[in-house]
């Protein structure tokens, strides 16, 4: 009987457990059991503004019978699911549209944290030279830019420091000073960054030197003066101009030689024609070189990386690298999950269990249809659009709605007038609602969904991807330099031997589920709750002194074990010890009783006439 | 939805795809919910589904997504494409037009899914026979020359919409079996869930890896 009420006492703990757990999805059910009415049939089909007026007519109607209910239930809602965040004056701005788990070819170019991922990912599929050539040549154009900008500043430094010369003339007749001032104006005025100016300038001066030499043959001397100045001005400008062309044409020839020319270690696969181009801009006629001059190139190159090695890159292990990298910096977001499908589909399922996926539902509906929207620009037919919306609001607004997310009446309000405005809905008609289930899902759902078995088997499939990749990696490259001569038959032989690599690793993987499995076998609750009650079933025996020995003799030790490892089969063991204490303080009471029996057996003796000759051997004992 | 027990050992993830009005949500809800919707509005965007089947003994579970085929949405519901372990992609035989795009359909799912992913081929209104606008050899034909699977199915009677997403199913699972279809990797469009069925919930399931974690 022990035995039982031992049971009966363990199982209690799980039962009280399992009622608590069971309280838990009571909370999130509650939007869906908003109210149902079926007595109304509302035309599925394209609704017209008449059709739109007497819904609205009709819901009046409803909304009028239902009052107190409505009153009651929305507020309760609202109140358990979304706190005061259904009236936050937050606005509905995710922090990102995007996942960082979903990228493109831009976006990984641009992000320092997923380029050296892949940048490995094409070094493996030698391709990185690509890579290299599209952020040098970016780094080019945006430093030359840069440099051009520099170059107009101080063309305009010049032109300003000639402005204060001009003022001083004023009046009609010019005595020397003001003749020179005039000269020296002149001889600053002209000089210009470009060369060819500068000829056309030195003619031009000629003609006006003569006149004034011709009338006032005795000022030479001070027109002479002047000429230092000139030649001190233009050379500066002249330098700086210089060094910054020199430079920029550096760097051009720099990048041409390394990925350009047809004698470069690895060059881009470009067109003779683009290279020609490219040539043309860096060496210009007029010595300058285009900032642009390997934009063509950039795209020809972005677009291969893009066609033919970036959907790779997705699926490889780099990206996996990346995603782990993000999923375990401890700042995921909802958009990390909601914009990234791997992670949706893991994210879907545990909205399933927590009954949540009518919010998600929504959120993915309504999102979309907004999106589709506002793609259009405001070029789209608002009665279609109006079709789209009244889905819909039908389906999760209505007062006959099929599956009811429980929003207030102000909010459903909202969005009839939204939906039945004038030209048809805006692309934000359901913003409201939108920034509502955004604020649950991120607040109420993404923290237990982040400490969930379905992440971390999510993180585990990520790293298990990595390793798979890996091996067909090592595979890969343990096959040395592949001939260059022929590359198809290469590549052919190169894919066979990844796909028997991929085997072999994904036949390593399946053992690694065969060992997981036993692990997990042997963690399940229920089997190791089974095993102390086999042994319990063996039955004892009684000895010749009426002792009960139990012949579970291994019993404490396979305890302890087990104790040792789980703290309710400590307690079980816990409480085994004590039974055996028990035990053994039975059997000394049982020894004292046959002690005394013995004892009694010894003195009754005496008295009988059977015994005589005992008799006096015990009294000499007991004289002596 | 389906409320069955936690108990499965894998997750497929499915896309439907095809021309507006074929059937894709009728076939959905015919498969989850046993019955035919008349008045079906057509689905913004995607829309969702479960439901767990038997495939080779294996407890599967299916999750279904359905995508609009209004060509407004179809640049939105392409992002759903990726990670799907298997696509139905579903035409009507009473109009000859929805089987005439099932090459673009083809191309999106080829392009956007694993090269593992099965394709089968869906003929929806089967029901519909003297209206019949393209052929069962026709069609067969396609399937074939495409590697993909074929049946034709009406979700108004529910004759092969069971069969339709079983026989996906076994394919997937076999595909698992043979080893070309790597379970292990995020982007396959399935969960594994190797340990043994589990009575409690998520919470329950977290107590045993707790007491692991005090060891």
């Amino acid at each position: 009987m022990s035995f039982f009420k031992r049971k009966a006492k363990s199982k209690e703990p799980e039962r009280v457990s399992d009622a608590k757990v069971n309280k838990a999805p009571v909370i999130p059910q509650s939007p869906s059991q908003g109210p149902r009415n079926h007595n109304a049939v509302l035309d599925v089909a394209g609704p017209s503004h008449v059709a739109i007026s007497a819904i609205s007519a009709n819901m009046d109607s409803f909304a009028r019978g239902r009052t107190a209910i409505l009153k009651k239930q929305p507020s309760h809602m609202e109140a358990a699911h979304f706190g005061d965040l259904g009236h936050s004056s937050v606005n509905y701005q995710p922090q990102e549209t995007r996942s960082r788990m979903s990228k493109t070819v831009d976006q990984v170019l641009r992000d320092n944290v997923a380029m050296p991922h892949f940048m490995h990912c094409m070094e493996h599929r030698r391709a990185d030279h690509l890579v290299r050539f599209w952020l040098e040549a970016e780094s080019f154009r945006s430093a030359s830019w840069s440099r051009v900008r520099a170059q107009n500043l101080n063309s305009v430094k010049h032109s300003s420091l000639a402005e204060p010369v001009a003022i001083p003339p004023d009046g009609p007749e010019l005595d020397q000073n003001t003749l020179n001032d005039v000269a020296l104006h002149n001889s600053r005025g002209n000089p210009s960054p470009l060369s060819n100016r500068r000829d056309s300038t030195s003619a031009e001066t000629d003609p006006k030197a003569n006149p004034s030499r011709a009338e006032t043959p005795s000022r030479q001397a001070p027109s002479r003066t002047g000429t230092p100045c000139k030649g001190q001005s233009n050379s500066t400008l002249r330098d700086l101009s210089d060094t910054l062309i020199k430079s920029m044409e550096k760097d051009a020839v720099t990048i041409f030689t390394k990925y350009i020319s047809p004698d470069a270690v690895r060059p881009i696969p470009i067109t003779e024609q683009i290279r020609n181009d490219i040539v043309a801009k860096i060496c210009g006629e007029d010595g300058m070189v285009d900032p642009n001059c390997f934009v063509i190139a950039q795209s020809v190159v972005f677009s291969i990386l893009e066609q033919q090695h970036f959907t790779d890159f997705l699926r490889s292990h780099h990206f996996c690298k990346y995603q782990i990298e993000v999923l375990t910096s401890g700042s995921v977001f909802l958009a990390d999950i909601l914009f990234c499908e791997s992670a949706l589909f893991y994210f879907s399922e545990y909205m399933e269990k927590e009954e949540a996926m009518n919010i998600l539902q929504f959120w993915l509906a309504a999102d979309n249809f907004q999106n589709q929207l506002a793609a259009k620009k405001g070029q789209y037919d608002g009665q279609e659009a109006q079709n789209d919306a009244m889905i819909l609001y039908d389906k999760y607004f209505s007062l006959q709605a099929t599956n009811p997310l429980g929003f207030g009446d102000s909010v459903r309000m909202e969005i009839e007038s939204n939906i039945c405005r004038e030209g048809g809905p805006l692309p934000d008609c359901f913003t409201t609602p939108l920034r509502q289930a955004w604020t649950t899902m991120e607040k109420v759902y993404l923290p237990g969904f982040l400490s969930s078995n379905l992440y971390y088997k999510y993180l585990s499939d990520l790293i298990n991807s990595v390793r798979g990749d890996e091996f067909v990696s090592l595979g890969t490259q343990g096959q040395g330099g592949p001939a260059d001569n022929d590359r198809s038959s290469s590549n052919a032989s190169e894919s066979s031997q990844a796909q028997g690599a991929k085997k072999a690793a994904i036949k390593i993987l399946k053992n690694f589920d065969e060992a997981i499995t036993v692990d997990v076998a042997s963690l399940d609750p229920e089997m190791l709750y089974q095993r102390p009650y086999a042994g319990k079933m063996t039955f004892g025996k009684v000895n010749e002194l009426g002792q009960f020995i139990r012949e579970a003799e291994p019993e404490p030790d396979v305890k302890k074990s087990k104790g040792s490892m789980f703290s309710q089969a400590m307690k079980k063991w816990v409480q085994g010890n004590s039974d055996e204490a028990q035990e053994e303080m039975a059997w000394k009471i049982a020894k004292m009783i046959v002690n005394d029996v013995v004892h009694q057996s010894n003195h009754d003796s005496p008295g009988k006439s059977t015994k005589v000759p005992g008799l006096p051997q015990h009294s000499q004992e007991g004289c002596v | 939805m389906t409320a069955a027990p936690y108990n499965y050992s894998y997750i497929f993830k499915y896309i439907i795809i095809g021309d507006m009005g074929v059937g894709k949500s009728c076939l959905l809800h015919q498969f989850t919910e046993k019955k035919f919707m008349a008045d079906c509005p057509h689905t913004i965007g995607v829309e969702f589904g479960t439901r767990i089947m038997e495939v080779h003994g294996q407890k599967v579970k299916l999750q279904i997504w359905d995508t609009a085929g209004q060509e407004r949405f179809r640049a939105v519901t392409r992002s759903y494409y990726r990670g799907a372990a298997g696509a139905l992609m579903v035409y009507d035989i009473t109009r000859r037009s929805t089987y005439n795009h099932l090459s673009s359909w083809l191309t999106d799912a080829r392009n956007l899914t694993n090269p593992n992913t099965v394709i089968i081929l869906i003929g929806n209104k089967a029901d519909l026979e003297a209206q019949r606008d393209v052929t069962y050899e026709e069609a067969k034909q396609f399937a074939e020359e495409n590697g993909l699977l074929f049946l034709e199915a009406s979700a108004k009677t529910g004759e092969n919409v069971e069969e339709a997403f079983l026989e996906a199913a076994k394919k997937i699972y076999q595909n698992i079996q043979d080893g070309s279809l790597d379970l292990n990797a995020a982007e396959s469009g399935v969960q594994h869930k190797p340990s043994a069925p589990q009575g409690g919930r998520l919470n329950a399931d977290s107590q045993p890896a707790k007491e692991g974690c005090s060891c």
